[in-house]
């Protein structure tokens, strides 16, 4: 834009801003003459020197008012923030303060560049204010107003002369100036102080408060992954289940990290949501695997798979053992048991892999031709690989259920701090011997296949009338009637020392008050953990009956 | 003369003569000079304060010297009429012996009136001049009388002496474009003084301009553009002085009876054209209007019994409302920097 055509839109904005002009700078009444008289004065012609020397002065002051306006909104926005910081001592406020940062420093200073752009000054103005600035005596504003007004007075040439003689350009530019906006300081130390209370004051929350109880609830949460993955770090360092063993160290870091820093549940749960991730993806990885071993996508229950690939392993070593004598000395027991064997594991697990059924196959042509060692290494091999898919599947529960245990903590997290604690909530049987909450994975859970989880009674209200089960309310019952009148002191009857004597403790009238009955749920878990062992080792059942007679009879002490 | 520059030169020029040629009779008061002179050239009437003297009386007259107009001084006293300031009608005898009544004018038919002790006079007297300083004319029996322009009235009273005076009334006070308080020379200034009245050296004042030079400059006074938001500082100022007003200034609220009148911003605005025009100026600034704010509202002030009690000097309250009041403010009254 040429600087006639910027000459002649400012004569164009004049007067359609004459509404607003010069009306800045007065109030009430006089507003509406001085609209008039710039109405009037819309004929009125503006010389191209007087634009000029005024249009620098209007872009700097609409420049530092976009820059002044974009500094206070973002002051503004940062103490909102830090206003937010506060709130979290008390309430949980579900957002990132990082993002809370951006979002003020980046909206406040789109919305203060927008609205201090808006702010264009008037004409008159931008003269009053050269004026002020370069001390010019009025001479712009009057001669503004004078063109307009009287273009045909006397006055008007040796006025213009003489102040744009007075405003020197690089006297314009000095007297406005684009500086850096006098909230900057102010900005610049909210943010400092915003930023050093996320790094060292972030979580704190008052005791007492809703924030508290999250905070609570965290930790609680944290006790219990931990808690899941040190008995997933046994189980892989037993079973030798490597991913199970490398994100159970994860989950153990993530659950002391929630006993020990103080994180808002925003950031817990990204952390969560962090690990769930990492999981999901080792998952797939252990599925792409199973799928390679033709173990894909499956029908039948994992809990049963692996009861299986445990029996074909027993069974596999088992037809090996069989296998040695003829290895040794080319002669054994019973060679027809042990191809029968072999054709019994056959056709009764033709759901397995088909690749192990073909080592099976092998080994068994091998063994009816008499290939003693042949068989030795086809059965060695089968075994190796029904042992590797059983650590597979393994490996899949584990991260199954850490990955369970993670979703329900995020819930619990989510949920909030009211309710009960994630320990309380958790079924007695599952708090009894530090075993993770709510196992259902039989791998894990019984440490060996072979046993059907049984289905566990629903939780709620009214409902904790199996042994074992319930909440701890449902233990206690309804308030029940006490002695209200304060306990008499102990009366005696006799003389001490002298014959019998007897003490009496007198009560008063009953208060209603809440009983308490201790649970045994030790007890009960050591029954059923009994009853499982002896499934498990074959008991016959009149030994059986008196185990549990021993245990029915423990419990009622 | 149609170019302005030359019109506000020439303007300046003889303003400078004529301060030259007083400067060579009157020593020292260049505060007052130049303030009578802007008074003069913008059409207006003083009153000079200040203790006997001091050369009020001569600095009138040394003016009406360089000035070329008719001159007149009138002594107030207590038995000063109204008749003998206007005038009055007389009986007349013609040749035929017929008898009429004919106007005997008195000595506010002049140019430059000074009114020498204004307050000696009785209030009906002084009220005599009411008429001729707003109006420029005088009335007896019914027949109006204008008067010579310019005409220019130079009131001079003594602040000290109270017994056998009558202050001022306000609409009087009112009609004053300035009030100049002289004050008492330097010692530099009263060696000076001595010199020159001790001595046989005596100095002639040239004449430096005729009545219709003065009249032409005040035209060119009145020509000066004043920008509104001046004219709106100037609005400000005078309803800052009115105790009951919205603008009022706290020290007036306090110790103001009644503020400036509408004349006040007159002077204000006249003033201040006559300041800029003597600054080499073509417009009138915030500045000429502070300039001549003292001299144009000092008289226009009345203090309440508070403020006569406490011995406050309208001046004061004038520099208070000055300082309080902001040149620029905008549409919510807030001061623009």
């Amino acid at each position: 834009m040429s600087i006639s055509e910027r000459g002649r839109w400012l004569q164009r904005s004049l007067r359609s801003r004459a509404s607003w002009g010069i009306g800045n700078f007065h109030r009430g009444g006089r507003r509406g003459g001085m609209r008039a008289l710039w109405r009037s004065a819309s004929h009125g012609h503006l010389s191209q020197r007087l634009l000029e020397k005024l249009q620098p002065v209007i872009w700097r002051i609409q420049w530092a008012r976009a820059l002044e306006a974009m500094v206070f909104l973002q002051l503004v926005g940062i103490l909102l923030v830090a206003g937010t910081l506060l709130l979290q001592l008390v309430l949980p406020i579900d957002l990132s303060t990082s993002l809370l940062v951006a979002i003020a420093l980046l909206g406040g200073g789109l919305v203060g560049v927008g609205y201090g752009w808006a702010q264009r000054p008037s004409l008159f103005e931008a003269a009053v204010l050269l004026d002020r600035r370069l001390g010019l005596h009025e001479r712009m504003a009057t001669l503004l107003e004078l063109s307009l007004t009287h273009p045909s007075s006397p006055f008007l040439a040796p006025l213009q002369a003489d102040a744009l003689s007075h405003a020197e350009p690089r006297e314009v530019a000095k007297a406005f100036p684009i500086r850096i906006p006098r909230r900057t300081p102010w900005l610049i130390l909210s943010l400092a102080g915003v930023l050093a209370w996320e790094l060292t004051m972030a979580g704190l929350t008052i005791p007492g408060t809703v924030a508290s109880q999250i905070a609570q609830r965290i930790r609680e949460e944290g006790k219990v992954l931990e808690q899941v993955a040190r008995e997933m770090e046994r189980r892989g360092r037993v079973e030798v289940l490597p991913e199970t063993r490398r994100l159970s160290q994860k989950l153990s870091e993530l659950g002391r990290k929630f006993q020990k820093e103080r994180l808002e549940r925003v950031d817990a749960l990204a952390k969560i949501k962090e690990l769930t991730r990492e999981i999901e993806a080792t998952r797939i990885r252990l599925e792409e695997r199973l799928k390679a071993e033709e173990l894909g996508p499956r029908q039948e229950p994992s809990g049963d798979l692996l009861r299986r690939l445990g029996s074909v392993s027993r069974r596999i070593r088992s037809i090996r053992e069989g296998i040695a004598p003829f290895e040794e000395r080319g002669t054994g027991k019973d060679l027809r048991s042990l191809l029968s064997s072999l054709d019994e594991l056959q056709q009764e697990e033709n759901g397995l892999p088909q690749g192990l059924l073909q080592t099976l196959e092998e080994a068994r042509r091998k063994l009816s031709e008499g290939d003693w060692q042949g068989a030795a290494r086809s059965l060695e091999s089968a075994e190796e690989r029904a042992t590797a898919l059983h650590r597979l599947l393994l490996d899949e529960e584990g991260l199954t259920q850490a990955h369970s245990q993670l979703q329900r903590s995020a819930e619990n997290i989510a949920r909030g701090g009211g309710g009960e604690s994630p320990m309380e909530a958790r079924s007695p049987h599952d708090r009894g011997e530090g075993k993770p909450p709510r196992s259902r994975s039989p791998g894990l859970d019984q440490g060996a296949p072979g046993e059907q989880e049984p289905v566990p009674p629903s939780l709620g209200p009214y409902t904790g009338t199996e042994p074992g089960t319930g909440r701890v309310v449902e233990f206690t019952g309804p308030p029940t009637p006490r002695l209200r009148t304060p306990k008499a002191p102990l009366q005696l009857r006799g003389i001490p020392g002298e014959g019998k004597s007897r003490w009496t403790e007198v009560a008063g009238k009953g208060e209603e008050s809440r009983s308490v009955r201790i649970p045994r749920r030790a007890i009960v878990g050591a029954i059923q953990e009994a009853d499982r062992y002896m499934e498990r080792a074959r008991v016959p059942a009149p030994f059986r009956e008196v185990v549990r007679r021993y245990f029915q009879e423990l419990a009622r002490w | 003369m149609e170019n302005l520059e030359a019109r506000a030169e020439w303007f300046r020029s003889i303003h400078r003569r004529i301060r030259e040629e007083i400067g060579k009779v009157i020593v020292g008061h260049e505060q007052v000079v130049e303030e009578v002179l802007i008074a003069l050239f913008a059409g207006g009437h003083v009153l000079l304060e200040g203790v006997p003297g001091l050369g009020k009386t001569l600095l009138v007259r040394t003016l009406s010297q360089c000035l070329s107009l008719r001159y007149s001084r009138i002594q107030f006293t207590p038995d000063l009429m109204p008749a003998d300031i206007v005038g009055t009608n007389v009986v007349v005898q013609d040749r035929e012996g017929r008898r009429y009544f004919e106007f005997q004018r008195g000595p506010i038919f002049s140019q430059i009136v000074l009114a020498d002790e204004i307050n000696r006079a009785t209030p009906k007297t002084q009220s005599a001049l009411l008429e001729a300083m707003q109006e420029h004319a005088v009335t007896a029996s019914g027949v109006r009388y204008p008067l010579e322009e310019p005409f220019f009235v130079l009131a001079t009273q003594n602040p000290i002496e109270m017994e056998g005076t009558y202050p001022l009334p306000e609409a009087q006070l009112d009609r004053f474009f300035f009030k100049i308080k002289v004050q008492f020379p330097r010692a530099d200034e009263l060696v000076e003084i001595i010199d020159r009245t001790t001595t046989a050296n005596s100095h002639a004042v040239a004449v430096v301009a005729d009545g219709p030079t003065i009249l032409a400059m005040q035209d060119l006074v009145r020509e000066v553009p004043i920008a509104s938001h001046v004219k709106d500082y100037v609005a400000r100022l005078i309803l800052a002085t009115h105790p009951e007003g919205e603008g009022a200034a706290p020290m007036a609220r306090k110790f103001v009876r009644y503020g400036a009148s509408p004349r006040g911003a007159q002077a204000l605005v006249l003033g201040g054209k006559v300041r800029a025009l003597l600054r080499g100026r073509y417009n009138v600034s915030f500045e000429d209007i502070r300039e001549v704010a003292l001299p144009a509202l000092r008289h226009r002030i009345i203090l309440n019994f508070e403020g006569e009690a406490e011995g406050l000097d309208p001046d004061a309250i004038v520099q208070h409302i000055l300082e309080e009041t902001p040149e620029v403010v905008d549409a919510r009254g807030r001061p623009v920097a």
